[in-house]
């Protein structure tokens, strides 16, 4: 497989000229969604003046990092091809105006026959995940296979691995609904989109029709509860086949085993909101690997793992058929940010309660004496690991597999014969002088 | 503790469509527009289900050709002609007979039904005398199902009238080529107006619709 790298943050001149009008229509967020020309393969999304005045730009630094520091590889490459997971923060005159993200890859498309009353035309796209919430004969007018329980059942456990893994690193995602992913009626695969909102703990309340929580009510902010019960309705809702929420809940009750007995109870509309399964509940009783995300304390070098590609940087995607394999940046590609704008660090410690893209800090800044967390240097300018230092702890020593160093008998043969020659020539130089 | 129960909510829409003699040219370029806004809707679920849709027509009377209905379970649509006289008299009657009986049958399903919107398409001014009288019993504050009504105008349309017979927004064709593009730039707002509003579960009014200005309404919630 080929891959385009793309540095963690870019100029917005060097993400290309931009057709007048976005490849995809303003919404929410956004002014538009294009496709860049000198990134193929990766969108660019544009933020309204709004959201360009309120994001974090640390917090979105810190999201884009998330996927390097996963320590096992299998679930790094499964998060690339499930998400359109943050992979440049886009400046201009250093204001964050926008982030650039993968585009669901062409695996994702499919072939249909949107329903029309006059001239059906046949149709190439990814199909949103709210037409899995519907049921095999409206699938079948539109010439999408039907979805037996079986693969339904798959793509459900897709979609929780995803959520899991943003349960998992403290990352509360709110915008699980019917119109942020994607869904594959082949390989029963998911692709999640607009993470790049994602916060590191509770956020301001965001709405999102018809998957509001009962216990968060708007204005409340919104946090890994509500996301319990927002991804629990969407998966209600793709297993029941229902779509009314009492309709979804009456559904599963009516089922035997512990997944709907989980989601019943993560769909809980009274009581404490906190006592709600968890993503991770869910997951092990959906026979989900859940992820094991980074929990090693980071020490003084920033270096809390190692990559499993090596002399790759930034963001890696796979690439598009059109897209040339040894493409890496554009000509004009600006190298690395100064360590000093790195503030987001990665999240082992517990996320801010008012920590978010869109208001509030995303880092509790550290208390003067305090130990700082290093900043993460990017990984285009990641050097071999260091000699380890005096003070390195036992956890943060490299692994090895020799308990006794072996001795390196021809550095200490040379080594000999050279004490021996210097010696010759100072017996030789008293020699001659006296 | 029993469980706060979660309707979803609905958007009963109205499509009021003048079919008078003077709309003739355009019946063809009618019946196309609102297949595709049809077309749009019905493979949107999250919109169809969010606003249900009846389309009523209007001449010398007036008349429901498609009822109150998901659009998901329309499985054709009618043939609009035009002929006859432009009546708004009756028009409002059956507006307000129709809001009544289509809550009921929402509720019934278990819906939290939003206050209804009329979207009224118009190219000429009313031929009758006393349809302010039917107007006013369908938007007085008596009425608790009272709609709002968005107008749009073109060809013959008075400026005065569209605002008159508006509670919400009333546009006026102004900067259009021909009929067509003021036929087409309206069922586009329509359609962009529910998809809007279904992504935040109220009715959400254009603040521009392309080729129409603004005109004041005299109306106000």
């Amino acid at each position: 497989m080929s891959y385009v790298t793309i540095p963690p943050v870019l100029e917005v001149s060097q993400v290309g000229a931009l057709s007048d009008t976005p490849d995809f229509k303003p919404a929410g967020e956004s002014l538009g969604v294009w496709r860049t020309p000198n990134f193929p393969g990766y969108l660019f999304k544009k933020y309204n003046a709004e959201v360009s005045r309120k994001v974090d730009p640390r917090v979105l630094d810190r999201l884009i990092q998330q996927p390097h520091v996963l320590p096992d590889p299998s679930e790094a490459a499964f998060l690339t091809a499930s998400t359109s997971w943050p992979a440049s923060r886009i400046t201009e005159h250093q204001r964050t105006v926008g982030v650039m993200m993968p585009e669901a890859p062409p695996s994702m498309s499919v072939t249909w026959l949107p329903r029309s009353y006059t001239n059906p035309t046949v149709r190439h796209s990814p199909l949103p995940i709210d037409y899995l919430a519907k049921d095999d004969d409206w699938l079948e007018q539109r010439q999408i296979p039907r979805q037996s329980a079986a693969d339904r059942d798959a793509l459900c456990r897709s979609l929780v691995r995803v959520a899991c893994f943003f349960e998992q690193c403290g990352l509360v995602y709110a915008d699980w609904s019917y119109a942020n992913a994607f869904w594959q009626p082949h390989e029963h695969t998911v692709y999640i989109f607009d993470i790049d909102g994602s916060s590191y703990g509770p956020r301001p309340h965001v709405f999102t029709s018809d998957f509001e929580d009962p216990l968060t009510p708007n204005p409340q902010p919104v946090d890994n509860c509500t996301d319990r019960y927002r991804l629990a309705l969407l998966v209600g809702r793709i297993i029941t086949v229902r779509r009314s929420q009492p309709d979804v809940k009456a559904a599963l009750a009516r089922m035997a085993g512990p997944v709907p007995q989980t989601l019943l109870a993560m769909l809980s509309g009274s009581g404490d909101r906190t006592a709600r399964p968890t993503l991770t509940q869910l997951a092990k009783v959906l026979g989900v690997p859940v992820p094991v995300p980074q929990t090693k304390p980071i020490d003084e070098t920033g270096v809390d793992g190692w990559r499993p590609r090596n002399g790759r940087s930034g963001h890696v995607a796979p690439s598009r058929p059109n897209t040339p394999t040894t493409a890496t940046s554009p000509p004009t590609a600006p190298g690395w940010r100064p360590r000093r704008d790195f503030n987001g660090g990665r999240p082992t410690h517990p996320p801010p309660a008012n920590g978010g893209l869109f208001g509030g800090r995303a880092v509790v800044p550290p208390r003067p004496g305090a130990r700082s967390e290093p900043a993460p240097v990017p990984p285009a300018l990641r050097l071999p690991p260091p000699p380890p230092p005096r003070t390195r702890t036992p956890v943060r020593t490299p692994p090895t597999t020799l308990s006794t160093p072996t001795p390196d008998y021809p550095a200490v043969i040379g080594g000999v014969f050279a004490v021996a020659f210097v010696a010759c020539v100072l017996i030789a130089c008293s020699y001659f002088i006296f | 503790m029993t469980e706060p129960m979660v309707k979803s909510k609905v958007l009963p829409t109205y499509l009021v469509v003048d079919t008078s003699s003077s709309m003739k040219p355009q019946e063809q370029l009618l019946n196309d527009t609102v297949d595709h806004v049809f077309d749009v809707l019905g493979n949107s679920p999250r919109v169809s289900e969010f606003a249900h849709i009846s389309i009523v027509t209007f001449n010398t009377d007036t008349h429901v050709v498609l009822a109150m209905a998901d659009i998901d379970q329309v499985s054709q649509l009618p043939m609009i002609r035009c002929g006859g006289s432009t009546n708004y008299g009756r028009m409002f009657q059956v507006v307000k007979q129709r809001i009544d009986a289509d809550i009921d049958d929402l509720r019934n399903l278990g819906r939290a039904v939003l206050r209804p919107a009329v979207f009224i398409l118009t190219d000429g001014a009313p031929m009758d005398k006393n349809w302010a009288g039917d107007f006013s019993a369908l938007t007085d504050k008596g009425f608790r199902r009272r709609p709002h009504i968005i107008s749009y105008g073109f060809g013959n349309a008075n400026a005065a009238v569209l605002g008159k017979i508006a509670t919400k927004a009333a546009y006026l064709a102004t900067e259009v080529d021909n009929e067509k593009e003021a036929i087409v730039s309206m069922l586009t707002s329509l359609l962009n107006t529910l998809v809007t509003s279904a992504n935040s579960q109220e009715l959400r009014i254009p603040d521009q619709v392309d080729g129409y200005t603004r005109v004041p309404i005299e109306y106000v919630d």
